[in-house]
């Protein structure tokens, strides 16, 4: 069997080599001094270059690795992330309760098949568990709605 | 005598009504955690680490500790029941225990397991009794050539014992360092990598990293999966968890040596107890008389990485605690949060505190008798935890994901990071790079730049003073070895493994 490349796998460490030479350049842009009186940009540029050195190695340990499938997730992906940005915008504008409400109803969405009931009682139970033990019992600094 | 003293110190606070209080809490949450798959130990320690900011450093860490081993017991229920590991480290655990689920034992198994968890725990505190205060005094003399090379020690066994790739581990730990340089430069004042977002100024935020790789990180992954294991449990009356009395002998040597094992293994840097775990059943294995029957419901099987296990969490303070260096990735957390209560760890901290030092041995004490008794008697109740449905599950720990990490600098800023992370942590999970030594690289990552720069700056940029001290050239050859012999086992396995793909691929 002729042995494929695993793209993915190689394009994660070449993603990696690219961060090394970005830790590299944008460290290089800082101070390096001297060894005996190092600058802020010694060590990343020496964190970067080991970054990009074991980035090349991978690409050559990994490009014959078994494919992986279904590593691409879009709907659990998209609902959590859509919860989280709703649950960031809306706590500190509209208080913690609409930003729980909101929060699990969204990530609710992320697991098939989708249970409204539960999702919205899991909810209610959340956001009144959340304004006891975060607003009343450890006085975070956020209302439970803001007017 | 003066380690009387020290231990009546100690259980001043162990057993204060705050102390007993929390030790309860945070076994009671750990078992918990364990118990439920996919939320491990440094998901719930960097979710509880925020509420702890209102305790005193002392019972925080005996609270925090709790967790960290209660969660090697739960972990043992879903590994026996549900052929599921709770935590990564009762990955062995599911080979003999679920196989005596499957013969209708499961009591059995699960008695074992608390009993061997409960001897584990309870030899390795003697080990960290007698071994912190003897390395803390060793380590006094140490300088920061020292501190950088057992750092470096630490990082490399972590990156080259953990399970799968070396390289990819060995690249994990570079890119934790490379996101522990995010922040103002601590030795110059400038800022490094923040993209100008003010947010980025103290760096990325410890809890949001941590809950994004190992909170929303795996419950993506555990989304993505279609298959969800069925529940037997069989009858947990008292009576069937006791072993036949056949079975009583040879148990306890294995308890022994797994114990042994463990807390060995734990206390190496780098290490963990999933490791221990590991290596304590082969070492069995090996030693069996019948080996063939290990992986068929062999109770000797579940005896020894469980007391493994639990040793080597034991056992893991003891780096943590004399040296301030964590071995693995849930000490990085407990050694984060007690930076965050102000407390530098490092030789000093069991003089300077030791009512932290000795409360924490004591509790861990107090700790393991708890979990013995909420894991004999009470076993139906966790058992009844594996029934609570996903779809509930998962929301509420989001839930207390994006709350826990804003309340951490009531930062908005940090949802976003743990959102991020959690996408990174996801496709790390897939693509089979372990993300712990990530994290044990952000938190040594910034220690040892400050270490490297001091060295330097003292020997007068004389690279030599890192092989000019005894301890610091020791731990560098270590590396060296360490370095060597994955290297060396990398090509054997690589040569050896060509013609065995071909069969498996096709």
């Amino acid at each position: 069997m002729p042995r494929s490349i695993n793209g993915f796998q190689v394009c994660t460490a070449a993603l990696l080599g690219l961060l090394g030479l970005y830790v590299i350049v944008q460290g290089g842009s800082y101070e390096m001094g001297s060894l005996r009186r190092m600058g802020p940009g010694f060590f990343p540029v020496m964190v970067g270059s080991v970054l990009l050195l074991f980035a090349a190695l991978l690409a050559v340990e990994v490009r014959h690795s078994a494919p992986e499938t279904g590593v691409w997730i879009p709907r659990p992906i998209l609902a959590i992330a859509a919860g989280f940005v709703a649950f960031a915008v809306l706590l500190e504008r509209a208080g913690l309760v609409p930003a729980t409400l909101a929060l699990v109803i969204l990530v609710s969405l992320a697991d098939k098949p989708v249970r409204p009931v539960a999702a919205v009682v899991t909810a209610l139970s959340l956001s009144a568990l959340g304004v006891l033990v975060f607003i009343y019992g450890l006085g975070i600094p956020v209302a439970a709605f803001e007017w | 005598m003066d380690i009387l003293n020290n231990l009546a110190l100690g259980a001043d606070i162990a057993f204060s009504l705050e102390g007993l209080l929390f030790c309860f809490v945070g076994v009671l949450v750990g078992t918990f955690v364990g118990v439920l798959p996919g939320i491990g130990p440094l998901a719930a320690i960097s979710l509880a680490l925020p509420m702890t900011y209102y305790l005193s450093p002392p019972i925080a860490l005996i609270m925090l500790a709790g967790i960290f081993y209660g969660a090697q017991y739960g972990g043992s229920i879903a590994a026996i029941l549900l052929n599921l590991p709770g935590t990564a480290s009762a990955a062995v655990t599911c080979l003999d225990g679920n196989q005596l689920t499957k013969q209708g034992r499961a009591g059995v198994a699960l008695f074992t397991a608390a009993i061997a968890s409960f001897s584990g725990g309870i030899i390795a505190i003697f080990m960290v009794l007698g071994f912190t205060p003897m390395i803390a005094s060793f380590a006094m003399g140490f300088g920061p050539e020292d501190y950088f090379s057992v750092m470096l020690l630490g990082l490399v066994a972590a990156s080259t014992l953990s399970v799968g790739s070396p390289l990819k581990g060995m690249t994990m730990v570079i890119l934790g360092i490379a996101l522990g340089l995010v922040g103002i430069d601590e030795t110059s004042g400038a800022a490094r990598f923040t993209f100008g977002a003010l947010a980025l100024s103290d760096g990325i935020s410890l809890v949001a990293l941590a809950m994004g790789l190992f909170g929303v990180g795996e419950i993506l992954a555990n989304l993505g999966q279609e298959k969800r294991a069925p529940l037997i449990t069989g009858s947990l009356t008292f009576k069937s968890m006791i072993p036949r009395r056949e079975e009583w002998r040879g148990l306890w040597k294995s308890i022994l040596r797994g114990s042994g094992i463990g807390a060995f293994v734990g206390a190496l840097p780098g290490s963990g107890p999933a490791i221990a775990a590991f290596m304590s059943y082969a070492a069995e294995k090996k030693l069996a008389k019948h080996p063939e029957k290990f992986g068929r419901g062999e109770l000797r099987g579940v005896a020894a990485p469980e007391s493994a296990n639990n040793a080597a969490v034991q056992a893991a303070f003891i780096p943590t605690l004399s040296l301030g260096i964590p071995g693995d990735a849930v000490m990085a957390v407990l050694l984060g949060a007690m930076i965050l209560h102000g407390i530098s760890p490092g030789p000093m901290l069991v003089t300077s505190n030791p009512e932290m030092f000795w409360g924490l041995v004591v509790s861990f004490g107090v700790g393991n008798i708890m979990l013995l008794i909420l894991n004999v008697p009470l076993i139906r109740v966790w058992v009844r935890m594996l029934l609570i449905p996903y779809h509930v599950l998962y929301p509420a720990m989001l839930f207390f994901i994006c709350i826990g990490v804003y309340s951490v600098r009531s930062s908005v800023f940090d949802i976003y990071t743990a959102l991020f992370f959690g996408m990174i942590g996801y496709f790390l999970i897939r693509l089979r790079y372990p993300a712990a030594p990530l994290l044990l690289g952000f938190i040594l990552g910034p220690m040892m730049e400050v270490h490297f720069r001091r060295a330097l700056l003292l020997s007068r940029g004389d690279y030599w003073t890192f092989f000019a001290s005894g301890p610091s050239t020791v731990f560098l050859a270590l590396s060296a070895l360490f370095l060597v012999l994955t290297t060396w086992a990398a090509f054997r396995k690589g040569s050896a493994r060509v013609p065995t793909q071909g069969d498996g691929a096709g």
